[in-house]
């Protein structure tokens, strides 16, 4: 299949990424040639055969439902690019 | 002072036996830093207490620990308390990490300090440290090519001496690739063996830190402390971590190494790369080993499976990165009119470089609606099939032999333009990835232009003993700790 430009800019939106039209040409082209080298995937046989999501099995070790210290509010709001008192400053929500 | 000639765990001998203080050792490595790292940029931050902390461990009276008083370089990509921590990009450039990274502070608690942050290819999406919004690592063997990735600054220093021992991480070969192109050490481990929590995540099915060395016993020692199950980590594995360092058997006389004989006419392969494969093979039979013909029968198919499992998750994983609690923030005049959808999006095509958003995009549209099934899913079924070609070769063996990459190092900007010839580079570490197993670069011969040319040993799962054992043999035969990069 071929992408187009117009896909690669609704994919741009999902992703919170702007990209010019011209960009977005060009993105198209790579994508096109990065998904052409993966074509050969379709050749193989997968009925019947599970995704393999993570390489070996997971232990789900859980924990009491103890709350435990954590990190401070100080700490947390360290790295705000902008805050007001105790709360992260964005633009309206709603 | 001829300590600093040798390895980690010589330097820790003497630091313990009081040969050489932590005063001595870090006034050592910050020369060797001043003098090197305007040529190499390895470096992205340097700790700027470092003369006061190693005074402070002088003045201590016990010495405990495996690694007391070692001086270590991190990549950039682990969090560590109170130290910048930027992934190599402008998104994460003054970001102060509230914690640090399991595997570090596990290094920490056995007497190991952070020297320094380590550059790296952009958030680890990159396999030639070219990425970086601080710019390239140059390799210290010579300074037109590239260092490899995305651990590049990790490669680079411990190649050139600037920090005895490094941290790096390989999600696709981004700890074996870098270290092949620099001569020295370093593994991968079996996903789930280190803790993956404090480590800024890239695909998180495929993202393992590991050690990266001057020698295959210093990499032994540094995986055996980080290993372990971490409560922090669900992914992090129970398995019992052996004591790598000491039962380190340098022999492969009772060993079957598997290799695939058409890897060795392949036209992907650069000469020098084919000779020291063949060469390798050849030294290792010599040495008493059983060499079996395997056949990975999906290899080329691991490529395509890899970059669009890697930059899905890459896709989930960096939609933290939108301005509001930290990263980077564009200018607004006001917030007035202005949507969140724009804050975002503003945010992060400022703050990303543009590989990564190469690869959000590529990630966001193999799980977007009408193409999950042709492409995600699809590429998560082959998976499986090439993690069962793998285990298959381990029925016949008991480690696989292949080449790290098809080239040495090649030259800055060379391969820039054309981001699918560069990913299909990545061949012969990237399944390694995808199946979880641990695999280690060991250097093996120097080239005719004078590039180092290493060799790559994966074992099954939870078997690093089988690598260290090889590759301790094949440093014997090749006593590569004797190179040395003239910078």
């Amino acid at each position: 299949m071929s992408i187009t430009k117009d896909q690669v800019l609704k994919t741009a939106h999902l992703a919170r990424l702007n990209l010019a039209e011209a960009e977005a040409q060009k993105t198209a082209a790579v994508f096109n040639k990065i998904l052409d080298s993966f074509q050969n995937l379709g050749d193989i046989d997968t009925e019947n055969v599970e995704p393999l999501l993570t390489p070996h099995p997971v232990c789900l070790n859980l924990r009491e439902d103890v709350v435990k210290p954590d990190l401070t509010t100080e700490e947390v709001l360290q790295n705000a690019p902008q805050k007001t008192g105790h709360l992260f400053t964005v633009p309206p929500a709603v | 002072m001829k300590i600093f000639n040798g390895d980690l765990v010589d330097l820790r001998d003497a630091l313990k036996t009081g040969q050489v203080s932590a005063e001595e050792v870090a006034d050592h490595y910050l020369a060797q830093i001043e003098r090197l790292n305007p040529k190499l940029n390895a470096l992205i931050s340097l700790r700027e207490d470092a003369i006061t902390c190693a005074k402070d461990l002088d003045k201590r009276t016990s010495k405990k620990g495996l690694l007391w008083g070692v001086p270590l370089g991190i990549k950039d990509l682990f969090c560590t308390k109170g130290m910048r921590t930027t992934a190599g990009s402008k998104m994460l450039r003054d970001f102060v990490s509230p914690y640090t990274a399991t595997a570090v502070s596990r290094l920490e608690a056995e007497g190991a300090w952070t020297l320094g942050k380590l550059n790296l290819d952009e958030f680890a999406m990159g396999s030639s440290n070219e990425t970086s919004f601080f710019g390239p690592v140059h390799n210290p063997w010579n300074l037109d090519r590239v260092s490899g990735g995305s651990s590049g600054g990790s490669a680079s220093a411990v190649s050139a001496g600037l920090v005895p021992g490094a941290l790096g991480t390989d999600t696709g070969g981004s700890i074996r690739q870098p270290a092949h192109f620099c001569g020295i050490v370093g593994v991968k481990p079996t996903y789930g063996r280190v803790s993956r929590f404090g480590m800024i995540a890239y695909a998180s099915s495929l993202d393992q830190g590991g050690p990266m060395t001057t020698s295959v016993r210093d990499s032994a020692l540094l995986l055996q402390v980080m290993s372990g199950h971490d409560p922090q980590d669900m992914t992090s594995s129970n398995s019992t971590v052996p004591e790598f360092s000491k039962m380190i058997r340098p022999e492969v006389k009772s060993m079957r190494l598997g290799f695939d004989p058409k890897l060795l006419n392949s036209p992907l392969l650069s000469e020098d790369v084919k000779r020291t494969f063949q060469h390798s093979i050849e030294s290792l039979e010599f040495a008493g080993a059983e060499l079996v013909e395997v056949e990975l029968k999906l290899i080329d198919k691991a490529v395509p499976v890899y970059y669009l499992i890697a930059t899905s998750e890459a896709s989930s994983n960096l939609s933290r990165f939108d301005g509001v609690r930290f990263g980077h923030r564009a200018e607004f005049d006001s917030f007035s009119g202005l949507s969140l959808d724009e804050f975002y999006s503003r945010n992060r095509t400022e703050g990303f470089g543009e590989e990564v958003r190469r690869r959000i995009l590529l990630g966001t549209f193999a799980l977007s609606s009408g193409f999950y099934d042709a492409y995600y899913l699809k590429a998560a079924k082959v998976r499986r099939l090439i993690q069962e070609d793998y285990m298959k070769c381990f029925e016949k063996c008991d480690l696989i032999l292949s080449p790290v990459s098809t080239t040495t190092a090649f030259k800055l900007g060379e391969k820039t333009q054309d981001p699918v010839e560069k990913y299909l580079n990545d061949i012969f570490t990237v399944g390694v990835n995808l199946a979880g197993l641990p695999a280690m670069t060991v250097p093996y011969s120097l080239s005719a232009n004078g590039l180092p040319c290493g060799l790559q040993l994966i074992a099954p799962p939870f078997e690093e003993q089988r690598l260290f054992n090889a590759g301790a043999c094949l440093e014997q035969i090749r006593p590569h700790q004797q190179w040395c990069p003239h910078v």
